[in-house]
């Protein structure tokens, strides 16, 4: 289990980065994930003060703040309307409700976890990240980029009405994903994301090459099968109405 | 570190380590209904209510529920009895350890939705292990809890 020495809420973005540039210090998302860990540390940084734990819904997207619990955003009426059941589809296998209401989504994106349901859900939807120093930049930077140790503040979510669909296959319901795909269609086709590969999710078009590695949970050649049979749901999905 | 809780409606003040969960927190107290299971977020036998919502007392940080108000079953003895009936109707127990956290996750469904369907039931204890039986019973149990209420 993690340990630290100090816990401590920042009154502001700038205390909390300050905080976070030392390697000896860590930022507490719901600490789902980061409570695995065995790390010792000096001081534990909760953001829990800083306002981030609200969904709003702007002219053009939805801005959602980084300590928003995965429930919220599961059950999140405006972006319901606006995606339908996507959102419910892609994070309803995620241990439970319990589990849901504690973690964030800033955690789930920050944790750059090659499994996540929440990163192939957002990839294809041209989602942004709002950080306290880097500003603004696309999900697909941030997944490429080395730690920067920066503070994420806010997922911004394009509202664009677009039709999207996400499947995934797991052994059990709440296990991790094999692998996991989200598809929308736009004008010059189908776009897909790609997670569970078992490395971190990429985005292709139809006809694009994704590459498969095997972990425990599923062989390369048998990742390659699932994409095709995945992708094929997604599209009868899309094309259903 | 010193810090306010309230559990079950009563405020105590308490010298925590920063590093505390809740679940080891609560356990010191003497809230015993808050179970050990896997300890990693993957069983829900520590789940406790904090601020309404279930949640798992063991990935929880007990230093970030100072203030909140924090419900364990201990506190829920009657609404516990009341639905636990239905389960033991059932024989949905056998060495019972997940049982709290069942009980608790039901609690706190019924009260946000006075009358959920079966899927929401079933979606709701997905994240509640049981090593000893085949989830039916409890399944069935917590249906007939709310057919009962639904007849009034
Ligand atoms: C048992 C188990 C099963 C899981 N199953 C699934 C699954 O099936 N599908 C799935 O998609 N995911 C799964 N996950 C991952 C889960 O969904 C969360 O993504 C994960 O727990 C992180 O969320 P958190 O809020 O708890 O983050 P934390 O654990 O608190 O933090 C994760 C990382 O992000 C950093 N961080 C947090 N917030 C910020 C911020 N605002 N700015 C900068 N850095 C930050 C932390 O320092 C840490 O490095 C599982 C996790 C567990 C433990
Ligand atoms: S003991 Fe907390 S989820 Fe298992
Ligand atoms: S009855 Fe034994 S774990 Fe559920």
């Amino acid at each position: 289990m993690i340990h630290f020495e100090n816990y401590v809420r920042p009154e502001s973005f700038e205390e909390a980065y300050e905080l976070n540039r030392s390697f000896r210090n860590v930022i507490a998302g719901g600490m789902m994930w980061l409570h695995l860990s065995d790390a010792n540390y000096d001081t534990c940084i909760d953001l829990c003060d800083l306002g981030l734990d609200k969904i709003e819904e702007e002219e053009d997207c939805f801005r959602i703040g980084a300590m928003v619990s995965l429930s919220d955003v599961e059950n999140n009426e405006a972006m319901k309307e606006c995606f339908g059941s996507a959102f419910k589809d892609a994070l309803k296998h995620i241990v439970g409700v319990q589990f849901r209401n504690g973690a964030t989504i800033g955690g789930s994106i920050c944790a750059k976890l090659g499994f996540s349901d929440i990163i192939t859900m957002l990839l294809p939807l041209e989602c942004r990240l709002i950080f306290h120093k880097q500003g603004e930049i696309s999900l697909e930077e941030f997944l490429s980029q080395k730690n920067q140790r920066d503070i994420l503040k806010y997922v911004l979510i394009p509202k664009k009405k677009v039709k999207i669909a996400f499947e995934s296959v797991r052994m059990t319901y709440t296990d991790l994903p094999v692998l996991n795909v989200c598809g929308v269609k736009k004008e010059d086709g189908f776009h897909f994301a790609v997670g569970a590969r078992p490395n971190i999710a990429v985005l292709a078009k139809e006809d694009e090459t994704v590459s498969f590695g095997s972990n425990q949970r599923g062989s390369k050649e048998y990742r390659e099968h699932l994409y095709e049979v995945l992708k094929k749901r997604i599209k009868d999905a899309l094309e259903e109405d | 570190m010193q810090a306010r809780f309230i559990i079950n409606n009563e405020v105590i003040e308490r010298d925590i380590d920063p590093d505390m969960t809740l679940q080891k927190f609560l356990r010191k107290e003497g809230y015993y209904s808050v179970k050990c299971g896997c300890e990693t977020s993957n069983c829900g036998a520590c789940t406790v209510l904090l601020d309404g919502k279930p949640v798992l007392s063991c990935s929880t940080l007990a230093a970030r529920t100072a203030g909140h108000q924090i419900e364990t079953l201990e506190g829920l003895q009657k609404e516990a009895e009341e639905i636990g009936a239905y389960v033991a109707d059932e024989g949905a127990d056998q060495c019972g350890f997940c049982n709290p956290g069942y009980i608790i996750t039901m609690i706190a469904l019924f009260r946000q939705n006075e009358d959920p369907d079966d899927q929401t039931i079933r979606e709701w204890l997905a994240g509640n292990l049981c090593r000893c039986t085949g989830y039916e019973g409890q399944i069935r149990g917590f249906i007939k809890y709310r057919d009962a209420r639904r007849a009034g």
